[in-house]
């Protein structure tokens, strides 16, 4: 049965449960209706039958030889009992009709009252004649002299009452099952109607592919709960959407860079075989293919790791620590690069903590400290800065002296293998993946990237993170950065003019 | 104090399993001119029956083998109660393999690719072998690095260097006459475990300067680039 019952369509199952629940509870209320109705309209009936009790209990008497004695008076057994004196009847201690006083004739009355239940008070309801009904009110009755209570029983005609309860018996009897009948079929069409959503869902999830994940559902009314679930898949599908393209561009831009270094590698090694070379010129060959080779392994690890960091999924360790340390570390570090090119690095760092996780923060800044030393001219100044934003974000920024990104170059700026000048950068070393990396982590990290030209030459890049975590904010921030995609990078790369520096 | 003088007169014995020929053969090729007894195996039954046959000073297992995983292997060796030291090399670098390598007994851990002059200082390491010089002054040729005071010798004149730079030049003298890697220069002197951002360019500048600072006006270099592979101090003859 359970198993039958999980088998069903929902809406079968909701329109079976409200029908079945509605008709108990309607049953419910059609029979508390009708009781107290028949309850309420035989009260002054009822009041009547208690009058003629106290009047046949004035009047009545019993002797002890068992004669009734009505108003003191002997009382006869009359054939018609005049309609202005009381019905009753009564019934000894063995169940035995004593007496029976009414103005009906023989004829008449087709089926006589059987014996009350006794020792209580009752009010019961007899039917004498297809056409004639009674209510009668049975009480104990006392009688001088004897052991045993005798019962009495008053009588009146119940007729007219039973008309208009008749009538509503009807109604409810006729009324009920059309009122179920609405409710099973109404409900079954209008639960199917509302769930209609769902159907085309289903249907159009199903054509939804990893080849064709641009199709989404549809979305009737957002506000309602079928809305939220079409919103939320949607949403989903989003994620994977830009998974799956992040991940087509790994293999175009990948496949592309992945062969400049391998065909360096052959053709190195096949030149080296043409002729025959001494013993020093070998080793030469074979470190130059050697150095390539690194070079593919270097290229092979950062688009892995740009890979993990862009589909969101790096390990990250959030710790707090201090910016200006961790930033004065890296400047120490790179310092020898710079000095190489007699150029100075500035640095102004305000005291103040974080909550991130410090190797990928690490890594970001390195990049463009990196870029800033490889791209600015010997013997400028590199300056970097940390400092809290007001509105309680770190900001990290490093800038420049170099040439600056040209404002068509600027949307281009954090895309893969994006090199200013492509023949400078690869001659450097640089694969053009760093900014990639840096913005991948901020992502992750929940900050921003930012980049502006600097007048009259130069370029200022900054990194804003947020202080501490939210933690159960995290994906989402991420998440509406990563809708939100490439567009917003672009806007936020405008080409305000700094202070001058 | 040279660093042959650290090995002992009977050398070890390694078994290298790896499916892939080139590599397989090259490894053994190069733990040979350590003049170390090498055995190949090319799948993990091979392995397990040399394994049963003789006893190794220390097992280079691949992780991915065409019969069966080298964790299973691993796993096998355990069982039997084989103590044998086990260096694992894989493809896989994520933080969860690594785990798992380690867990099953494994006593190092390789990722591919790697340079054959790391895999060396490791099996040196799990050989309680040490390649490196120890003790707190550190000699090669007139060169000389007190490594408690910090201070470096050369020809009697004292170099002035960065701490980064004494560092650096400690890390040589203990490897010297071996290769160092910039891989290991990074990891060990860097500290610097990721390998995305690379600090190559930040140690070749490095090296440039400490080369200055310590070959600058001596006769003899002490400090030896070798190509495509990283650095090495020791005399130009070795």
């Amino acid at each position: 049965m359970n198993d039958w019952w999980r088998r069903r369509p929902l809406r079968f199952r909701l329109a079976l449960w409200y029908a079945v629940v509605g008709t108990l509870l309607l049953a419910a209320l059609a029979a508390a209706l009708y009781f107290y109705v028949a309850e309420r309209m035989a009260r002054p009936l009822d009041h009547q039958l208690r009058s003629d009790l106290s009047q046949v209990e004035q009047r009545l008497a019993v002797e002890s030889d068992r004669r009734l004695v009505w108003n003191g008076r002997p009382l006869e057994q009359r054939a018609a009992w005049s309609t202005q004196y009381p019905w009753f009847e009564l019934w000894n201690d063995k169940s035995e009709l004593v007496c029976r006083f009414w103005p009906f004739t023989e004829n008449r009355v087709q089926q006589v009252p059987s014996a009350p239940a006794r020792g209580r008070e009752t009010i019961s309801v007899f039917d004498v004649a297809p056409d004639l009904r009674l209510r009668v009110l049975s009480v104990p009755y006392q009688v001088p002299g004897q052991e045993g209570k005798w019962m009495l029983r008053l009588m009146r005609v119940h007729e007219p009452v039973g008309d208009a309860l008749g009538a509503l018996r009807w109604i409810i009897l006729v009324a009920l099952p059309v009122v179920i009948a609405l409710l099973v079929v109404g409900g079954y069409y209008i639960t199917k109607l509302w769930l209609m959503p769902l159907d085309v869902m289903a249907a159009e999830a199903s054509r939804i592919t990893a080849d064709d994940l641009g199709r989404r559902l549809p979305v009737e009314n957002p506000g309602d709960d079928l809305g939220r679930v079409a919103t939320i898949f949607n949403v989903t599908l989003d994620r994977l959407q830009s998974s799956f393209e992040a991940l087509d561009r790994f293999v175009a831009d990948a496949s592309h860079e992945l062969r400049t270094p391998l065909t360096t590698l052959r053709s190195v090694g096949e030149v080296g075989l043409r002729r025959a070379r001494s013993a020093e010129e070998y080793a030469e060959i074979i470190g130059s293919m050697l150095e390539e080779a690194q070079r593919l392994q270097h290229l092979i690890d950062r688009l892995l790791e740009l890979a993990s960091a862009e589909a969101g999924a790096p390990d990250v360790h959030r710790t707090e620590f201090r910016v200006d340390d961790a930033v004065g570390a890296c400047v120490n570090e790179l310092g020898v690069l710079a000095e190489a090119k007699g150029q100075k690095i500035a640095v102004d760092l305000a005291a103040c903590r974080i909550t991130t996780d410090a190797v990928l923060f690490r890594q970001a800044l390195q990049n463009l400290i990196d870029n800033a030393v490889k791209y600015s001219p010997e013997g400028s100044t590199v300056r970097v800065i940390v400092r809290e934003l007001p509105g309680g974000e770190i900001e990290v920024s490093v800038a420049d002296e170099g040439t600056g990104i040209s404002p068509e170059n600027q949307v281009h700026l954090t895309e893969r293998f994006f090199r200013p000048d492509r023949g400078r950068g690869r001659s450097q070393g640089g694969f053009g993946l760093g900014l990639s990396l840096t913005k991948a982590y901020m992502r992750v990290l929940g900050g921003a990237l930012r980049y502006e030209r600097l007048q009259p030459t130069g370029s200022l890049f900054r990194l804003v993170l947020p202080k501490g975590t939210k933690p159960h904010q995290i994906t989402m921030n991420q998440r509406a950065m990563t809708n939100v995609g490439n567009n917003a990078a672009v806007a936020s790369f405008s080409g305000a003019t700094p202070s001058g520096k | 104090m040279s660093p042959s003088s650290v090995e002992t007169s009977n050398p070890p014995r390694i078994l290298v399993v790896e499916d892939e020929a080139k590599t397989r053969e090259s490894l053994a090729e190069g733990l040979r001119l350590e003049s170390w007894i090498v055995k190949t195996a090319a799948t993990g039954a091979a392995a397990l029956q040399d394994l049963a046959g003789e006893s190794f000073d220390l097992v280079v297992l691949d992780w991915m083998l065409p019969d069966k995983d080298g964790i299973e292997v691993l796993q096998q060796i355990r069982h039997r109660g084989m103590q044998t030291p086990v260096l694992m090399l894989t493809a896989r670098t994520t933080l969860n393999d690594r785990v798992i390598g380690l867990d099953s007994g494994a006593d190092d851990y390789l990722a591919k690719p790697f340079a054959f002059a790391e895999l060396l200082a490791r099996s040196r390491a799990l050989l309680r072998r040490p390649m490196w010089a120890t003790g707190r002054m550190l000699r090669c040729g007139d060169l000389q690095v007190d490594t408690r005071t910090r201070t470096a010798v050369r020809g009697g004149e004292e170099i002035s260097l960065t701490p980064r730079e004494v560092d650096v030049l400690e890390y040589l003298l203990r490897y010297q006459g071996q290769v160092v890697t910039r891989e290991m220069l990074e990891r060990d002197v860097w500290k610097q475990t990721h390998r995305a951002t690379s600090l190559d360019n930040v140690i070749d500048v490095q090296m440039a300067r400490l080369r200055r600072k310590v070959d600058g006006e001596a006769a003899e270099r002490l400090i030896q680039t070798v190509r495509g592979v990283g650095y090495r101090l020791g005399k130009e003859a070795e």
